[in-house]
């Protein structure tokens, strides 16, 4: 199908295309091995694995992670634009957008590797995020409450703040609960730090490679997912037709969507009072200037008109490919009007049963248009993949403060590892980014001020800078790009 | 073991000022050989551990 609608396509549109994609590629590729340090450095070091060995390995679970690691991340960074913004991603407005957010954090990777300085794709990509947000806010006089979706960056937000601290507390607690239940023997040997040129005992090696396993599935798992988040902006904004929807939705799929659009329209008929409310809560995220406004405005206030238009749309429909090319872009954006409908409503005070109805009808709503094609999480996949193999390759040793005198003792980097993977994993199930780094960083920092190593202020001062130099140089260049990009446009 | 004798280079840059400000501005294959020459022996593999492990410790 891409190979097809490609040929539609104008010159520009495909150069666009495929300039897009190398970048998003590009972004997931330096991701890769950016961070394949990270993933193997503890198997190394312990002479568990040898490396070529380790970084293929972790290369082939950074693989399996995206390609299994489902799209609720991908979605959760599609959801931090705000909805008028993704229901306008056809736009030169829109194109500008993915471009800006695109250029500025494969920028901002690059740099941070180039120059050796801490960095976080996450906060990056965030911060980009949010830089093109509020510039597309500014430029187009719509109120700062509605630049981005709020809502969905304080989750991420504190999904990034919080997720370092369990990964400090939870291997700080492994470590402790190792030293109580282990007993002899095997605790001599979980706290020795590698010896002469000797791996540690087989146990240990099958303990260290199996969480060096762990932490590379799960991390491309959540970090994969942002490329694959990023990919599907490009495709549905710059080919709609084929990507505003979900070509593999069956018709049991559609028809619960229909289900839900009915459903939602007779609660809205049934419960005018609290219509009334939900609508005077979206309301305020309409621009004060009318004729600044988004091409579509979605919010409560549309809801009833998107349900019923959806029923309509939607009816006797068997696939995807029976709709009309022109009702799918359509289709897409009453699906996502509705959604954000759904989230003001939520934030009423609701009975159990409202709100887990609501939560059901919004799942229901989601599936043609929250997916991502295999070819799509295969390409993420490969490029994560190499680039953790490459990532070994790359490494340059810096000899200064930074390759000081230091030890890990197997205990430690089997605690850190195991505490990442478990927190990355279910930070993949909640649909939460986190950073990768940061999280296994914090678990040796946690390792370290119980076993006696003092708290890393090298691992406080880094995440720290995640946050008062990635976060505002992202969101400054990403707004910095978008206008010049709109100003090209 | 090759990581005490990355330690006890360490030791040894630090202890003379000047080569640390040359080794900085060594490549990896330099520094090795430049290490062996001073009777300290490690692989390239070796220290990219080292500096893997201090990466990640430090969250680069």
């Amino acid at each position: 199908m891409f190979l097809e609608t490609i040929a539609g396509l104008d010159t520009v549109s495909v150069v666009f295309l495929f300039v897009s994609l190398g970048i998003a590629l590009g972004f997931e590729f330096v991701n890769g091995f950016h961070d394949a340090a990270n993933a193997v450095a503890t198997v190394i070091y312990t002479k568990s694995m040898k490396p070529n060995h380790s970084v293929i390995l972790s290369g082939i679970f950074n693989f399996l992670g995206v390609y299994v690691g489902g799209i609720a991340v991908a979605y959760a960074i599609v959801h931090l634009l705000p909805v008028e913004l993704l229901v306008s991603v056809n736009t030169h407005r829109g194109l500008a957008m993915i471009f800006a957010v695109l250029v500025a954090a494969i920028i901002w990777n690059l740099g941070t590797w180039y120059l050796g300085l801490p960095a976080s794709s996450s906060h990056t990509l965030i911060g980009s995020i949010i830089g093109v947000g509020l510039a597309n806010a500014i430029s187009s006089g719509v109120s700062m409450a509605a630049s981005v979706n709020w809502d969905k960056v304080s989750s991420v937000g504190l999904s990034l703040l919080i997720s370092p601290l369990l990964g400090f507390g939870l291997a700080a607690l492994l470590l402790v609960l190792s030293k109580k239940f282990v007993r002899g023997e095997a605790l001599r040997s979980l706290n020795q730090a590698p010896d002469g040129d000797k791996p540690p005992p087989f146990w240990i090696r099958f303990l260290l490679i199996g969480t060096c396993t762990g932490v590379s599935f799960a991390h491309g798992s959540n970090d994969g997912q942002k490329g694959v988040g990023l990919i599907m902006l490009i495709l549905i904004g710059i080919m709609p037709a084929a990507y505003a929807l979900d070509y593999q939705t069956n018709e049991a799929e559609l028809a619960d969507v229909v289900d839900a659009a009915e459903r939602i329209e007779k609660a809205i008929v049934d419960h005018p009072d609290l219509y009334r409310q939900a609508v005077e809560h979206g309301m305020r995220k309409i621009p004060s200037d009318p004729e600044r406004a988004y091409p579509v405005e979605c919010g409560v206030h549309r809801a009833l008109e998107s349900a019923r238009d959806l029923q309509a749309m939607l009816a006797d429909k068997e696939s995807v490919a029976e709709i009309p090319t022109g009702d799918r872009w359509k289709i897409r954006t009453d699906i996502l009007c509705l959604d954000d409908a759904i989230s003001d409503a939520l934030l009423l005070p609701l009975t159990s049963n409202q709100d887990e109805s609501l939560r059901l009808w919004r799942s229901q709503l989601r599936l043609p248009t929250e997916y991502a094609p295999e070819w799509v999480l295969l390409a993420v996949a490969l490029a994560l993949g190499i680039g953790t193999m490459i990532g070994w390759k790359r490494i340059v040793v810096t000899i200064g403060e930074k390759i000081g005198k230091t030890r890990m003792t197997y205990a430690q980097g089997a605690a850190a590892q195991t505490t990442a993977a478990l927190t990355i994993g279910v930070a993949d199930i909640l649909g939460l980014p986190v950073s990768t780094t940061h999280v296994l960083s914090s678990g040796v920092a946690g390792t370290m001020a119980v076993g006696k190593g003092g708290l890393q202020a090298s691992t406080l001062k880094s995440i720290a800078l995640a946050w008062v130099l990635t976060l505002p140089c992202a969101v400054i260049l990403a707004a910095a790009l978008f206008y010049a990009f709109t100003a090209l446009s | 073991m090759s990581q005490e004798k990355i330690d006890a280079f360490y030791q040894w840059l630090k202890d003379h000022p000047e080569e640390m400000k040359r080794a900085k501005k060594m490549k990896v294959d330099d520094l090795i050989s430049f290490a062996s020459k001073h009777g300290f022996f490690f692989e390239k593999d070796e220290i990219k551990a080292r500096q893997a492990l201090m990466h990640m410790m430090h969250g680069t």
